[in-house]
């Protein structure tokens, strides 16, 4: 009797995942390989149930790679694509270079402030993500927060907001409980001998930091940039908001086929690519040995 | 009078000395006011029960702790200013603390970052060879047997060749059988290196046969200091001599106590002039000796008798008259 129902628990996450995940995607992926078509809903072709097998054949005799090959030869989505993929990437890479010493920093602490801290860090969470957002544009705008900082330093204003700049600091700003929980849940569980036992053979801090402690968080570190670099691709609000017209993300790109252009094949198919692209990184982390957390 | 050490004992120099070292933690000192002095080249153990405060002062020589109070000499310098990376001393920790990360190889190589590359590929070649792990040089510690790890965690700690090195219950984490060929192994490896070990444990039997000499410790405080015969024999105190091994204690007048160790006790069948009458209440038979429990106008006394051939053990309830060498009883004070 108990044996069946954890048989079953065990089944359910599967089963969630079919659902909100698999059928969707199939969906979308079906989408990406019809036509734009002038009806409701706007594509064609659509299965003919009441055909019964002939109308299944005839609707995937009319689904084709036509909208793939569309977008290859588009250097609109190309460029969506690329800058998608630099933004995430430059993103990922500040945000390791902010998390990883904060993570190292809460970690330090005694045990009392260090709860203290982690909650700090996913405090933000409190709040509508759209409401943080549209905060950094007052920071961001020519007669902001951070032009009026400037300006009482005696420096010169910036026009930051509208630019790539300021996609990839609000994305740095979104993103970081997301860098920094994964490293601290890693360096948390670090054994502090192994630093003893580098210290007492010769290594100062520094060198015993590089040599043990590092590479020992490497998991933590693959795991926060791949929790960061997947969702930022296909980032739609924070560029939204705060880039402008300029730079093209591929979550804006999106939001303009489906909504703007009603050209759901399209908007499919750059989904699909997209999500193809983000596989790479998860197999590539899928594949690292994972023996060293032992 | 004075029983010799059964090994001969250096008389090099002292390369290691606590003076009026303390260390407090919160309040509590685990090393409380620490005399000692170490000599060069030999075998020394620090023996306590847990929590007497021998690991807090093997760290406080390693440079992991800083002391309170007190001087601690390397060659005669005070090295309290020094981190641990600075000191010509290395450890190998209780659970060798190898570098998952790293091979074999690389965790015996990472103590010698100065030495040129060849040289320390060398270096790497024939600590391997010291502790007889040629061939597993390309594997990863989770790879290694337990005992293997062990001889991992020594050759690393050879490897920068220490003045002094330091081993951290170094036979605890090994199943019986290995525990004794290494306790074998360890001492010849001293031997041969002539290098200063000092060794903490809270096993006597480990600590006395390995250790030219050897420190008790208890609650922060070195108790007693010499060769494990002499603390064997001439314990200072009654709680040293309940620690090392088991002994008979019979209450003086006026206070204190005769000692004597329960293999020194002779059973006799018969009354013999000088003897104490008891009745035997237990004779446990375990193999190479018989253990015996006697009650006796003095107290439950203990006497452990090797079984020799033509010698039946008396049987439980036995009348018994028991004896010793004048030489085997010790005054201790109360």
């Amino acid at each position: 009797m108990r044996r069946d129902r954890s048989g079953l628990a065990a089944l359910l996450p599967y089963a969630w995942l079919l659902v909100f995940f698999g059928f969707p995607v199939l969906l979308v992926a079906r989408l990406s390989l019809s036509d734009t078509a002038l009806a409701m809903p706007p594509y064609a072709p659509r299965i003919d149930w009441s055909a019964g097998v002939a109308g299944l054949r005839a609707f995937l005799a009319g689904l084709d790679l036509e909208t793939y090959a569309r977008l290859a030869a588009d250097r609109l989505y190309l460029d969506a694509y690329a800058s998608s993929l630099r933004i995430s990437a430059t993103a990922t890479v500040l945000l390791l270079l902010v998390g990883y010493p904060m993570a190292w920093g809460i970690v330090r602490c005694r045990p009392r402030l260090r709860s203290a801290l982690v909650l700090a860090v996913i405090l933000p969470f409190w709040t509508s993500f759209l409401i943080r957002i549209y905060a950094w544009i007052a920071i961001l705008k020519p007669a902001g927060l951070l032009n009026a900082v400037l300006g009482a330093a005696g420096l010169p204003p910036v026009d930051l907001l509208n630019t790539e700049a300021a996609v990839i600091l609000g994305l740095v700003y979104a993103y970081l409980p997301f860098m920094v929980l994964p490293l601290y849940a890693v360096l948390e569980r670090r054994d502090e001998r192994l630093v003893e036992a580098a210290r007492d053979l010769g290594a100062g801090p520094l060198r015993a930091f590089w040599t043990v402690t590092f590479p020992l968080s490497l998991p933590g570190v693959a795991a926060g940039a791949l929790l960061c670099f997947i969702p930022m691709a296909g980032e739609f609000v924070v560029p939204d908001l705060l880039g402008g017209s300029e730079p093209l993300m591929l979550g804006r790109v999106i939001w303009t086929e489906f909504f703007a252009n009603r050209d759901w094949p399209a908007a499919s198919a750059v989904a699909i690519a997209l999500l193809a692209t983000l596989l790479v990184p998860i197999l590539l982390f899928e594949r690292q040995p994972r023996r060293v957390l032992g | 009078m004075d029983a010799g050490p059964d090994r001969p004992v250096s008389t090099a120099a002292d390369i290691v000395r606590f003076e009026g070292v303390s260390r407090r933690f919160a309040g509590h000192a685990a090393v409380d006011g620490v005399d000692l002095a170490i000599r060069e080249g030999e075998f020394f153990a620090l023996l306590g029960p847990s929590g007497c405060g021998k690991t807090t002062l093997m760290r406080l020589l390693a440079g992991f702790e800083t002391p309170d109070a007190g001087r601690v000499l390397l060659d005669g310098t005070d090295i309290a200013g020094l981190p641990p990376h600075r000191r010509p001393v290395c450890m190998m920790f209780q659970s060798y603390a190898l570098f998952p990360h790293l091979t074999v190889a690389g965790n015996v190589a990472y103590g010698l970052k100065g030495l040129p590359r060849r040289e320390a590929a060398a270096r790497v070649e024939e600590m391997l060879a010291l502790v007889k792990l040629e061939g597993l040089a390309g594997r990863k510690p989770h790879q290694l047997s337990g005992g293997q790890q062990q001889r991992v965690a020594l050759a690393r700690a050879l490897a920068p060749r220490p003045r002094i090195l330091l081993l951290d219950e170094p036979l605890a984490a090994l199943d019986r059988k290995l525990r004794g060929e290494t306790q074998g192994e360890l001492t010849a490896l001293q031997r041969r290196l002539g290098l200063t070990f000092v060794v903490v444990t809270h096993d006597q039997d480990e600590a006395m046969a390995m250790a030219d000499r050897l420190a008790v410790m208890q609650a922060g405080r070195i108790v007693q200091v010499g060769a494990p015969r002499q603390v064997y024999e001439r314990p200072a105190s009654r709680a040293v001599a309940e620690f090392v091994g088991e002994v008979n204690l019979l209450p003086r007048d006026g206070g204190g106590w005769l000692a004597v160790r329960p293999e020194r006790v002779e059973v006799h069948g018969a009354p013999a002039p000088g003897s104490l009458a008891g009745t035997v209440r237990e004779a446990a038979f375990l193999g190479d000796r018989t253990r015996y429990v006697v009650d006796t106008a003095e107290g439950r006394i203990l006497a452990s008798r090797a079984n020799t051939a033509g010698e039946p053990p008396a049987p439980s309830g036995a009348p018994v008259w028991l004896s010793w060498p004048p030489e085997a009883a010790w005054d201790l004070p109360a």
